[in-house]
């Protein structure tokens, strides 16, 4: 049975992050208009791609350090072409093991959160937040582009880890591509596979509207437009780990659900980006 | 009542000596004692979390030392908080470390039953055994019910996990010569699956003699592939502690 391989240090496995940097990206979630000084998608995107690797880090941290399960990179598509979009001392670097990341942020910043004060009330904390991703958005969305990208990237990594639990692909765009028709290219990488299985891609439409998100589906009869079939048809299908996870936390699946969510407001990503990268084997 | 004991334990197949996360007390690998209470214990400290080792070394201490959790829950704080920590192993402390138990508590009683009482929390087990037959399997006993979210004891107090309410409970009669296994979730799950299949897993236990018997007989079944692929027994830390009781 496939995605059963067990992450270790010397069998680590990968997780790669497509991210839209369009113009669109620099409207604010749910409306193209949205309240004077709300954050926006890319804004909003940075955040959730930040606080996931920070997440991932901690994850992976023992008592003696950090433990490579897994490389992880994140590769931006927008205005300013297609390519790596970490920051700072990992500035062009398309894959990196996980201790690099957490001793390399951008920079580490103060914010504050509200945490329950015991009595009722909620007193504010200040609490470091690493970055290692800033927020941009400006032209196109070179989708297509970006696909083919990752399949050189990930044929390259699965070439040096053949027995890998597969690479998870996350793709986060709020709109069409604009620069091919993607349906091939997305196939070609999910069509990569290592001895435990195919490549699982991931697909996650931010909302534009005020429409309610469609999470998981099982098939297109809730999909009404041509993009997002065609979103729907490059999703992998769950495995069953993460059917299982889902299942837990009360969505319905089937043996057919897929890793796609249109209309995705900022719950919607927070939790898509949870579920898809929670280990299934760690060592 | 004379207990004697034996203890063999190894880590994940990659993992280094230092990062066996498991923990058993007794830890001496063979011991023997006189008298009218015994008490042992078998953890498995979570892999996802951090100083878990340590975690599960006070639980299995303080099962058998009778020790207050809040009183564990301070030392593994003042513990873990002595080193200079970088952001994300500080970040780390704050979820707490994780582990499963099981201990069991022998009981010579004059004149009435001799009694052993089995607290569990999580998937560790403890196997009661009588002249080869295994007479229960606690507080798991099929290996079905082995899963990858048992329940587990926090370091924290104010985890969402409640200690007291996942504490199973299960009381005994115990006989002369009769012999308890205390054992981590992969060993466990490996011989409840074999005893389905109707093979005698309390002998292959029983003769389980020296570290290097545990040693081969998990190597093996690590890399034995079952119909559905996965191995026949998980690659995880491996902790047996076999103990014969005579009044």
């Amino acid at each position: 049975m496939p995605y059963q391989a067990e992450i270790s240090r010397t069998n680590p496995s990968c997780f790669l992050f497509l991210i839209d940097q369009s113009g669109s990206m620099q409207e604010p979630f749910g409306s193209k208009d949205g309240a004077a000084g709300a954050k926006t998608k890319a804004e909003s995107l940075a955040d959730a791609i930040n606080r996931l690797l920070q997440n991932l880090v901690i994850k992976c941290a023992k008592s003696d350090g950090i433990r490579d399960y897994y490389h992880v990179g994140v590769i931006g598509y927008g205005g300013k072409g297609v390519g790596p979009a970490f920051g700072g001392p990992l500035k062009d670097k398309e894959m990196v093991p996980v201790s690099e990341i957490a001793n390399n942020p951008t920079r580490v910043e103060q914010r504050v959160k509200k945490v329950d004060d015991g009595a009722g009330g909620l007193v504010e904390q200040k609490i470091k937040f690493p970055v290692w991703f800033d927020a941009m958005g400006e032209g196109g969305t070179p989708m297509c582009t970006a696909f083919i990208t990752a399949t050189k990237l990930l044929t390259k990594w699965i070439s040096e880890h053949p027995n890998c639990f597969p690479p998870i692909v996350i793709n986060i765009s709020d709109g069409e591509s604009s620069d091919m028709d993607p349906y091939q290219a997305a196939t070609d990488l999910m069509s990569l596979s290592s001895s435990d299985g195919e490549v699982l891609l991931f697909n996650l439409h931010l909302s534009s509207s005020a429409e309610k998100a469609i999470e998981y589906p099982n098939d297109e009869e809730k999909l009404t437009d041509d993009h997002s079939k065609l979103l729907f048809s490059m999703s992998s299908i769950l495995p069953e780990y993460m059917q299982k996870m889902l299942s837990s936390e009360g969505v319905p699946v089937t043996f057919s659900t897929r890793g796609f969510v249109f209309n995705a407001d900022l719950v919607s990503v927070i939790r898509f980006l949870d579920i898809g990268t929670r280990p299934s084997n760690l060592r | 009542m004379r207990v004697s004991g034996k203890l063999f334990w190894l880590p994940k197949n990659g993992n280094s000596l230092e990062e066996y996360e498991d923990a058993a007390y007794p830890c001496d690998e063979h011991f023997e004692t006189e008298a009218n209470e015994f008490k042992c214990a078998v953890a498995d400290g979570a892999t996802e979390t951090s100083f878990a080792g340590l975690w599960a070394k006070l639980l299995v201490e303080g099962y058998s030392e009778k020790t207050a959790l809040a009183l564990l829950r301070q030392k593994w704080n003042a513990d873990v908080r002595q080193k200079d920590l970088p952001w994300y192993a500080e970040e780390k402390l704050e979820k707490g470390a994780y582990a499963a138990i099981a201990g069991l508590h022998l009981k010579k009683s004059r004149g009435k039953k001799n009694i052993f009482t089995v607290e569990a929390t999580g998937d560790c087990c403890v196997f009661h055994v009588r002249e080869n037959t295994m007479l229960s399997s606690f507080p798991l006993s099929a290996s079905e019910d082995f899963n990858n979210s048992p329940a587990l004891i926090c370091s924290h107090e104010d985890a969402s996990v409640d200690a007291a309410m996942s504490k199973l409970t299960q009381r005994g009669e115990w006989k002369d010569g009769d012999s308890f296994f205390l054992l981590s979730d992969a060993i466990a799950c490996w011989a409840l699956k074999r005893q389905e299949q109707m093979q005698d897993v309390a002998s292959v236990l029983q003769n389980i003699e020296a570290q290097e018997d545990l040693t081969r007989l998990v190597d093996e079944e690590r890399h034995l592939v079952l119909d559905d692929g996965r191995p026949a027994m998980k690659n995880d830390d491996v902790t047996l502690l076999c103990v014969t009781v005579c009044s």
